[in-house]
């Protein structure tokens, strides 16, 4: 199953290539935290980058609305590109301005067919939160606060037109092969089309919240499955502070929340062989307690026990210090293969 | 190279407890991540089967090292996990 790219030759090439490719996907933190990387003497290499993609946003930007849309989730799901790229294709690059009243109002017709207010008790037509391809507003029924995540209109029913007109554009931006490109287009179209799957992402959250409910000082918003649909999401509405604003000298609390994170995530890997792969600050909350709160589950990721044994396998000081056996697993792996 | 990075994500691990604020550990795993993001290829599509695994595993810890990171957090019992 050979794909784009010219073959490198040996296998300590084809190797670090993979390397390559996987630590670049980190770009998207990196963005985050930015200035802790940037200065370095490749800055000459960059600028490259930054002209080349300059091209290629000018292409873009002859794009209106979902396709744009689907332009920008594309380089997302590619996080594999340079920093001058993602800078670019960053959501304040492409900025939506959020829904007027009316049409938020439509558009929860739309998708729900009732008006918000004949679900909810009280609901504000403007929004608080922009998301990634929807935006976020109160509500409240029965006493209790909810945030409801509407998804922009058209996005969803439009992904394989728009993704034929973003076609050449991406074809030139990833250096896709010819031969190549019709089989990795149709991946991202069902890639695509899944993200805007909101059943799909109150269903795996619901797991997900049942499953490590019980991790201490860990908190996650209930979600409602019968106030949500394919577009939209109805969640308890959770009070904080968004992990990038919140700081704190006190050490313990720095403890308390480092060790639910990390409790989260090794549960995840190690007991339920499934994680979400996007962890990056907007996805938690401080809560006025210090507790952590978790609001996003768009990118839960099975890891197969074929892969999950050897991979962890691999970890171990007597493999790792032992050049054959650690090759050997790396096939065992299939991340070396025999050509 | 998977070398380097695996010993490097893989280090907590080997502890019982771990400081994750530590300048040192954190040092590295950024100056692994912008040594090969700097290498401008752009060309990811790879048919090998266990990539896929490789690149959202390292990409989780990845993130996950640097909200740690942030978070200042120390003395982290590694596998506390196993007992909740
Ligand atoms: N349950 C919630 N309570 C409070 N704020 C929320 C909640 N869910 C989302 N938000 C706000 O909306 C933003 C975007 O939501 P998110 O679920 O991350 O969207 P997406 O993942 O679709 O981009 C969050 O960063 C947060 O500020």
């Amino acid at each position: 199953m050979k794909t784009i790219d010219s073959i490198p030759t040996s296998k300590i090439q084809r190797a670090s290539k993979l390397v390559t490719t996987g630590a670049k996907i980190g770009v998207n933190y990196l963005k985050y935290y930015g200035d802790k990387f940037t200065k370095s003497e490749e800055e000459a290499k960059e600028k490259l980058n930054t002209n080349n993609a300059e091209d290629i946003y000018n292409g873009l930007q002859q794009l209106k609305g979902s396709a744009l849309k689907v332009a920008q989730m594309l380089s997302m799901e590619k996080s594999v590109l340079p920093r001058a790229y993602v800078e670019k294709f960053s959501l304040s690059q492409f900025s939506v301005p959020p829904l007027s009243p009316a049409l938020v109002v439509k558009t929860f017709k739309r998708y729900f067919g009732k008006d918000p207010n004949e679900i909810y008790d009280k609901f504000d037509t403007v929004s608080t939160n922009a998301a990634s391809i929807g935006q976020v507003h109160r509500a409240e029924k029965n006493g209790k606060k909810l945030a409801v995540k509407i998804q922009y209109p058209g996005i969803a029913d439009s992904i394989t037109s728009d993704l034929s007109m973003v076609k050449p554009i991406a074809v030139k931006m990833f250096n896709i092969r010819g031969k190549d490109s019709d089989r990795y287009f149709k991946e991202v179209e069902s890639k695509l089309v899944e993200e805007t799957n909101y059943v799909l992402e109150v269903e795996q959250s619901i797991a997900i919240v049942a499953a490590c409910k019980h991790i201490p000082h860990l908190n996650f918003p209930n979600y409602y499955a019968d106030l949500s649909s394919d577009r939209i999401i109805t969640m308890d509405w959770m009070n904080g502070l968004h992990l990038s604003e919140f700081s704190t000298n006190n050490q313990e609390v720095s403890n308390k929340l480092a060790q639910a994170l990390w409790d989260f995530y090794m549960f995840q890997i190690h007991t339920l062989k499934k994680v979400h792969a996007d962890p990056h600050p907007g996805n938690f909350l401080v809560s006025p307690e210090n507790e952590l709160i978790v609001i996003d589950f768009g990118c839960m990721k099975t890891i197969p026990m074929d892969f999950y044994t050897p991979y962890f396998e691999l970890a171990k000081p007597e493999c790792i210090n032992d050049p054959v056996l650690f090759e050997q697993k790396l096939y065992e792996l299939e991340i070396l293969r025999e050509r | 190279m998977f070398h380097e990075m695996l010993s490097l994500f893989t280090q907590p691990f080997h502890e019982e407890e771990f400081d994750f604020s530590d300048d040192i550990f954190f040092g590295q795993i950024s100056d692994l991540g912008s040594k090969y993001m700097k290498s401008s290829e752009l060309k990811n599509m790879n048919g090998n089967r266990g990539s896929k695994h490789f690149i959202y595993i390292n990409r989780t810890f990845f993130g996950l090292y640097n909200l740690m990171h942030d978070l200042k957090g120390k003395e982290i019992r590694i596998n506390n996990y196993k007992n909740l």
